[in-house]
């Protein structure tokens, strides 16, 4: 029983401390402003994207 | 009444249960492409949506540029901030020594792939979604493509050389920095994004189209063509989101078990059975690698199972006695 709940919070442990990785990333890259950046290309018609040209 | 007749039918491994799962999949498949491609006015007037839901990125391979398209698409966002070499450094740069990495896009992947892995192929991507529908035309299907096992790996490389290093290092032309996945081998930009808006012809039109317009739309009908021959061609040999995802799988909330005690090969009652592995088209061996890197989480393996020994969700399940296959000898990844 005690082994079963061992084994289960080791398979929580490491996904749960990747998203508070990713969640430090995500503020991290808030505070650069990486988040205009993808906004400013999203919002313009990507040319090359489409295959235009 | 009929609602019970239909369930009896759907007994474990039937083709009724195997019909049924993939009839699910492809209503979840297009209620989200219908969910993040909503902005209807970009259809009638040929442009794109300019909202701040565009900050955020959707999980699937789904072009930006698409007339319908609500969020941004992460392959597209990781090159622009790698086309910004001097991102950081001036303005707004608090942290000059990495202005490379893109943390942001990083994060969100992350986020995506710690909670499903390769899930979003399976249910979530629109581009996979189009290759699952072209898969349906009843023509011969070729099950095993020569150079299979190498060409695997191509998407590795495709993520690192195009995604990457390209977009990092190197301009084209007058044009000092570009997204080469997008330009060079994105089928998804030029089947949602170019052809919808070219022929509504709104901000753009079928009159810009040159020679890129060309290359694009001939890898574009290369892979429609092979996607009627061989089960998801680009999500098996070229998608760099699938090969991000890819690494979630092990480590991922969502995952799939294999109950030895259920398994009929893996308690040797009959070294026979393969349902599983012959009903998966990705190649994968579940029992041997619940997950393998290229699994993408359709649930073909577990209705095929007869003896229902295959389970998946995002907590693992405490009556699972025998979930070894999952956990302890059968994690080393086998690219079939
Ligand atoms: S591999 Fe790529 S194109 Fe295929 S489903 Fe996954 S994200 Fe979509
Ligand atoms: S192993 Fe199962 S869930 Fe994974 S791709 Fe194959 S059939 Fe789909």
């Amino acid at each position: 029983m005690k082994n079963s709940n061992t084994k289960r919070i080791a398979r929580y442990l490491v996904p749960s401390l990747l998203i508070a990785v990713a969640a430090v990333f995500i503020y991290v890259g808030i505070a650069r402003g990486e988040h205009d950046q993808v906004l400013n290309k999203a919002i313009a018609i990507c040319m090359e994207c489409i295959g235009i040209g | 009444m009929e609602q019970n007749v239909k369930k009896a039918k759907r007994k474990p491994g039937s083709k009724a249960l195997r019909n049924h799962v993939e009839r699910v999949r492809f209503i979840i498949q297009s209620l989200f492409f219908i969910l993040t491609n909503s902005f209807i006015t970009g259809f009638l007037k040929g442009t794109i949506y300019k909202g701040n839901l565009k900050y955020v990125c959707v999980p699937g391979l789904n072009c930006y540029s698409c007339p319908g398209a609500v969020g941004s698409c992460p392959i597209g966002a990781l090159q622009a901030i790698f086309n910004t070499p001097d991102f950081g450094k001036s303005g707004n740069g608090l942290y000059a020594p990495l202005y490379y990495i893109p943390f942001y896009l990083i994060g969100m992947l992350m986020v995506f792939g710690v909670i499903c892995g390769r899930l979003i192929c399976g249910l979530l991507c629109p581009f996979g979604l189009v290759q699952d529908l072209i898969y349906k035309i009843p023509l011969k299907k070729i099950k095993k493509v020569p150079g299979d096992k190498y060409l695997r790996y191509l998407k590795y490389v495709i993520l690192v050389v195009f995604v990457i290093l390209l977009p990092m290092l190197f301009g084209i032309g007058n044009v000092p920095y570009a997204p080469w996945f997008c330009k060079y081998i994105c089928p998804s930009g030029t089947l949602i994004g170019g052809i919808p808006l070219m022929t509504i012809g709104g901000d753009v039109s079928w009159a810009q189209a040159g020679n890129l317009t060309i290359l694009k739309l001939s890898i574009l009908f290369v892979l429609i063509v092979l996607s009627i021959f061989i089960y998801r061609p680009f999500c098996k040999y070229l998608c760099p989101l699938g090969a991000i995802y890819s690494f979630f799988n092990k480590v991922s909330f969502y995952k799939f078990y294999v109950d030895e005690s259920k398994c009929s090969r893996c308690n040797g009652k009959s070294s026979a059975c393969s349902a599983c592995k012959t009903a998966c088209r990705m190649g994968v061996d579940i029992v041997k690698t619940p997950n393998a890197l290229e699994c993408i989480r359709c649930g073909d393996c577990k209705a095929a199972c007869p003896n229902s020994a295959i389970v998946s969700g995002f907590k693992p399940n405490p009556n699972l006695k025998k979930d070894k296959g999952a956990f302890n000898k059968a994690e080393t990844t086998n690219i079939n």
